[in-house]
């Protein structure tokens, strides 16, 4: 049950970017992808949620191939947060978190009480309950990302899959947004993220995903930076375990 | 990037009663069209008294008989093709916009109208402008054809190109491979049927007759409807191609369907109308500048509504002479047109929608 991978390769048409992958996503814990520009960390999670197919191996959602699920099946089961460029200006903080409701509302999109409530719900989660009827256009890139996580949550799903959520955004709202994915993960949810933020990320990981030289090394941050295979995901620098970040080699 | 004045108000005093700000815009706009329609009624080459007029819509007593047969058979088909070729143009353009991700997207642009015109171009140059009823179906034949030719070109290519704004430059670079084939078609053809083909081209909303008018009216009201059914995953697209995605939305078949969809929109209206531009472009804008939102469950109406009314109303200028003739529709629009894509341009960072 999950989401698990077996024997994954991941690359474009003939070119393999990794390969020999076995994973399997923590249930109701957060775990953190890292890995150099380049190593695939994107193309890991497009393969995981199903964007881009397998170039070999398998990778399973509860059971099933998470290709074929229809997209609104695979709606309910994961939710995404992606580097793409969010448009939606003119809608209201609470007409985009609906649409993570879209999943399991009408034909037309005519929500009920309960996802009213939902949708209520996960932008308080987010603090951002005082911005609710404004335009997503007069946010600020913080206040975007949490409404797009917002969204995610909405979307009631067990697992939510982020890349690079804390990309673009100011140091205050770097720890505020992984202060929240923590939370999500207490809450029982699955959360799995791509990042640069090290320290910030690492500091609430309960899971290290270490892509590097084409393959995945899996374990806690103890348990990783011990076994040496922090040390080698990024040329030229070492993991300092004290510190919780990478510094010079 | 947020502190333009108009901004700040729009996004601050947000939408909180948006139902009644929607209420406003549309009675608005249906007051502004049922002015429009009525001067379409009361204006035209020939003098006709108010009075007059009215009796022969409700079949009273009309002075001169030939006054009920202009009323009827002329001018309230004219009015009625305004209204339905404007609100399908509009809403063509709305679909378009919000699929494409782009503010500058509408029927011409894509390439369709165009396709529509190449289809015409072929049909009238080949029966060298004698204009039989026989000669009308086929000009609705080769309308519908060029403009379903070219949908289904970019329907193909919408499976090989994923990005949005690709598709839209093959759009537009099949609009110049037609135009180059109308250039070659025109130039090897007679003089009355370049010259029928020009008419054409210039835009004209009294192509539909009332015999023909069930026809036109039921396709476009159907294609508006089935585009109604579309709000949900427009709305997710505007996240984006891939959000929509990961909201449920079966990208491939919807993007077919709002393609095959505003294709249809712009071939009926082409076909009957000629290839009239800028009332798919600008009117979403308007829209939504009116609005105050891009969320299609308001505006996909109120853009409907006000492409009525900007039809009617170029409707309205088109015979506005009287005696003196009439003014193609196609030398209206782009005065109607042009102000508002330079606004739009000019104010782009402070327009909510755009951020």
């Amino acid at each position: 049950m999950g989401l698990v991978a077996e024997n994954l390769s991941t690359g474009y048409g003939d070119r393999v970017v990794a390969g020999g992958i076995d994973l399997t996503l923590a249930p109701g814990r957060l775990t953190v992808l890292i890995g150099a520009n380049g190593s695939g960390k994107s193309t890991l999670l497009r393969t995981l949620t199903g964007s881009q197919p397998a170039l070999g191996g398998s990778v399973e959602l509860d059971g099933k191939p998470v290709g074929e699920y229809s997209p609104a099946a695979l709606a309910r089961k994961l939710s995404l947060v992606l580097t793409d460029r969010t448009g939606g200006g003119g809608l209201t903080v609470t007409e985009l978190v609906g649409i993570g409701r879209h999943p399991y509302s009408g034909f037309l999109g005519r929500m009920g009480a309960e996802d009213k409530r939902l949708v209520a719900e996960a932008i308080e989660s987010v603090g951002l309950r005082h911005k609710k009827d404004c335009f997503v256009a007069s946010l600020s890139d913080g206040e975007r990302q949490k409404a797009m996580i917002a969204r995610a949550i909405a979307q009631s799903t067990d697992i939510v899959v982020l890349d690079e959520p804390t990309s673009f955004l100011d140091v205050s709202s770097r720890f505020e947004i992984m202060d929240l994915l923590s939370r999500m993960s207490h809450g029982g949810t699955t959360v799995l993220l791509s990042t640069h933020d090290i320290a910030p990320a690492l500091a609430v990981a309960d899971r290290v995903w270490a892509l590097g030289k084409g393959r995945v090394y899996d374990g806690t941050v103890d348990e990783l930076s011990a076994s040496g295979a922090l040390d080698s995901i990024y040329p030229g620098v070492v993991f300092d375990s004290v510190s919780g970040d990478f510094r010079r080699r | 990037m947020q502190n333009l004045s108009i901004l700040k108000k729009s996004s601050e005093s947000a939408p909180r009663a948006i139902i009644s700000r929607t209420a406003l815009v549309a009675v608005l706009a249906a007051f502004v069209t049922a002015v429009a329609v009525a001067g379409c009624l009361l204006v035209g080459s020939v003098d006709i008294p108010a009075g007059d007029v009215a009796s022969a819509l409700t079949g009273g007593e009309v002075a001169k008989e030939a006054w009920r047969y202009i009323v009827v058979e002329t001018r309230v088909p004219a009015a009625l093709t305004a209204l339905l070729a404007g609100a399908a143009l509009a809403v063509a353009g709305l679909l378009m916009q919000t699929t494409f991700d782009n503010p500058l997207a509408g029927p011409t642009i894509l390439g369709i109208s165009t396709g529509a015109s190449l289809g015409v171009a072929v049909v009238m140059l080949a029966l060298g402008g004698a204009l039989t009823a026989w000669g009308h179906a086929a000009i609705l034949a080769g309308a519908l054809a060029g403009a379903m030719g070219v949908m289904l070109v970019l329907l193909a290519m919408s499976s090989v190109v994923r990005s949005s704004t690709m598709l839209l430059i093959v759009g537009i670079l099949i609009g110049y491979l037609a135009s180059s084939a109308i250039a070659l078609l025109n130039f090897f053809s007679s003089r009355d049927g370049v010259h029928s083909y020009v008419v054409w081209g210039l835009g004209s909303f009294s192509g539909v007759t009332l015999g023909m008018m069930p026809v036109f009216a039921t396709a476009v009201l159907l294609l508006i409807l089935l585009s109604m059914l579309y709000i949900k995953p427009l709305n997710a697209l505007l996240l984006g191609s891939r959000y929509a995605e990961s909201a449920g939305v079966n990208l491939r078949a919807t993007r077919n369907g709002i393609l095959v969809l505003s294709g249809a929109l712009t071939a009926v209206v082409t076909a009957w109308c000629g290839p009239i531009g800028f009332v798919g472009l600008i009117v979403p804008h308007v829209a939504r500048l009116a609005l105050h939102t891009s969320n299609h469950r308001s505006l996909m109406p109120v853009t409907a509504l006000f492409g009525a009314a900007v039809g009617a109303l170029c409707q309205l200028i088109s015979v506005a002479p009287g005696e003196w003739g009439i003014i193609p529709v196609n030398a209206i629009t782009p005065v109607l047109g042009v102000p508002v894509i330079i606004y739009i341009i000019v104010r782009r960072r402070s327009i909510f929608y755009f951020n």
